[in-house]
């Protein structure tokens, strides 16, 4: 394998852990979370920040984003968590420190910038991570429990039966663990961070793909990786424009999100 | 205050449908991407007359929002499905940008056609534009219009009975289909209207309805989608507020904050802060009472 492959590897992997830890709250849970990356840029940024101001802000994000869960509907609790990325955006562009608008290099001991033989192993165990937390989902009693959360946001009885508000906090802290590992490897491996990290274009992006791969944690998993190897497979292969290729990618997962919207494949908490 | 009359259109579009419809039609502002293209099409390509071409682009755009309002979205507004309905605008909206990011190798067209003859004496009008002064004039024509025929007209009052109650409406007889033809081909019309004069202005992206539409939702959201004259003075002052952050470079970071910080302030005042305040106002006043039948007691 040479670099150029193992480039595309991290990014894949590094891609489809957001997704599938976005999948852990939309899908399985129920909540209508839309801004994973939210997580992931404001971790990396702890390469300039530090530690400890990214744990806070991280468990300030956490601690509003559960608060809002039960007061907000469903769709504006959505807008409203591609909202904050815009604000993030907005907040980090004007911070001096951080390079302004034009961002600022990370620099890491741990990774290296552009160096895709340090990174990969931590992009490999953050993807069996994120992997296995939707097999436990799928195949455990914490799973049934997450199953009759979800329901109970429309059935008073399945609600009554399982403790909801602790079951959110607990996917959603996982979640944020998931997405902040993996933004501090990608701020890490990219070398350089800049509040184009929150662009809502790219949430969007990584919606579609988490709508799309439902609640199957294998199938889940490889329709992840096919996302985001697609386009550079694609134009690989066909030697077609990898910007085409992307956007051929959008078009297709567009036309499938407009078909499972239709048949209420995501059901999600809140009201309606 | 002109950057917030390019956005007016739009949000009224998206407050009327939004209303009408009871969610939120992230899908309707893309209408008038393809009303802006389709003018690009005809008057640059086709070689149309000015107004012919328009009166096709106009078309374009709101046979587009009827055509993917009876395909994709009735059926949520039959059934009251918001979040789906969401999911699925932003469906569409990916679909469509990345279509015209396509065709177009991903370049921006430029389309100023209405400029307006410069002269000395008139140093206000040479910065201007025709379609500076078309989305200027838009502002109190169609807010002021679109305010009185939802408020004063007896087909408003339909549109209201229709917006508050689908079924009990259809029971007294109104004529839901009609309605929803007719809010979807405003909508479709004033998004087109939109889209062109913001095409002529900016140039023509794939984008170009995408963040506006963001920007509509996040005003809309925030002041009630029934406030019609307030909804287009909120977008005037985002745009005003936009271009003071542009002004200076200290705050220029936060000018496409401006009104995702509206939306989440409103989201969190109205869903929030309100019905706190309302509770412990109520629990405040019961325990007033409780305190004086005791005393009386």
């Amino acid at each position: 394998m040479n670099f150029v492959w193992l480039d595309i590897a991290v990014r894949v992997l590094l891609g489809s852990t957001l997704v599938m830890a976005q999948a852990v709250l939309l899908n399985w849970l129920g909540v209508p979370f839309a801004a994973i990356t939210l997580f992931a840029g404001v971790a990396a940024y702890g390469a300039v920040a530090g530690v400890a101001p990214v744990i806070v802000a991280l468990a300030l994000l956490e601690a509003a984003f559960l608060l809002l869960v039960r007061p907000l509907p469903q769709d504006r609790y959505l807008l409203l968590s591609l909202a904050s990325l815009a604000l993030m955006r907005s907040a980090v562009g004007a911070v001096n420190r951080f390079g302004g608008q034009l961002g600022t290099a990370s620099v890491s001991t741990l990774i290296p910038a552009q160096r895709p033989t340090s990174a990969f192993p931590f992009a490999l165990a953050l993807f069996l991570a994120a992997f296995l937390l939707l097999l436990a989902l799928r195949h455990s009693q914490m799973g049934l429990a997450v199953d009759t959360a979800r329901i109970g946001a429309t059935d008073f009885c399945a609600n009554s039966m399982t403790p909801v508000g602790m079951i959110t906090a607990l996917l959603l802290g996982a979640a944020v663990l998931l997405a902040a590992f993996a933004g501090a490897v990608q701020g890490a491996y990219a070398g350089w961070i800049d509040p184009n990290v929150f662009r809502i274009d790219y949430a969007i992006t990584m919606l579609v793909a988490t709508l799309v791969i439902g609640r199957m944690p294998i199938r889940g998993a490889l329709l992840a990786m096919a996302f985001f190897v697609f386009p550079d497979f694609f134009s690989s292969a066909l030697g077609y424009n990898r910007t085409a290729s992307a956007h051929i990618r959008e078009i297709l997962w567009g036309a499938a999100i407009i078909f499972l919207a239709g048949r209420g494949t995501s059901t999600a908490r809140g009201n309606q | 205050m002109l950057r917030g009359a390019y956005y007016v259109p739009i949000a009224l579009a998206f407050a009327l449908v939004a209303r009408h419809g009871r969610y939120l039609p992230l899908w309707l502002p893309e209408c008038g991407m393809v009303a802006a293209y389709a003018a690009y099409f005809s008057i640059e390509r086709a070689r149309f007359p000015l107004l012919l071409g328009m009166a096709v682009a106009v078309l374009a755009g709101s046979l587009s929002a009827l055509v993917a309002h009876y395909a994709l979205f009735a059926g949520h507004v039959a059934r009251s499905e918001p979040f789906a309905a969401l999911l699925r605008g932003i469906g569409v909206i990916v679909l469509l940008d990345n279509i015209a990011s396509l065709l177009t190798g991903g370049y921006a067209l430029a389309f100023s056609r209405l400029a307006i003859p410069s002269s000395g004496r008139f140093r206000m009008v040479h910065a201007l534009l025709g379609s500076d002064a078309l989305a200027l004039g838009c502002v109190p024509l169609l807010a002021g219009g679109l305010w009185a025929a939802v408020n004063h007209t007896r087909s408003g009052l339909q549109y209201r009975s229709v917006s508050a109650n689908r079924q009990v409406a259809t029971q007294y007889g109104l004529r839901v289909q009609r309605i929803d033809f007719i809010v979807v081909v405003m909508g479709g019309l004033l998004c087109a209207i939109g889209g062109i004069t913001n095409g002529l202005r900016y140039g023509l992206t794939a984008t170009m309805m995408s963040t506006t539409a963001l920007k509509a939702v996040a005003v809309v959201v925030a002041v009630g989608y029934d406030r019609l004259l307030t909804v287009a003075l909120g977008m005037l002052a985002i745009g005003v507020l936009e271009s003071l952050c542009q002004a200076r470079i200290r705050f220029s970071a936060f000018e496409d904050g401006v009104s995702y910080a509206a939306l989440a302030i409103g989201l969190v005042v109205h869903y929030v802060v309100w019905p706190w305040w309302r509770h412990w106002r109520e629990r405040r006043s019961w325990g007033a009472e409780k305190q004086l039948a005791e005393a009386r007691l």
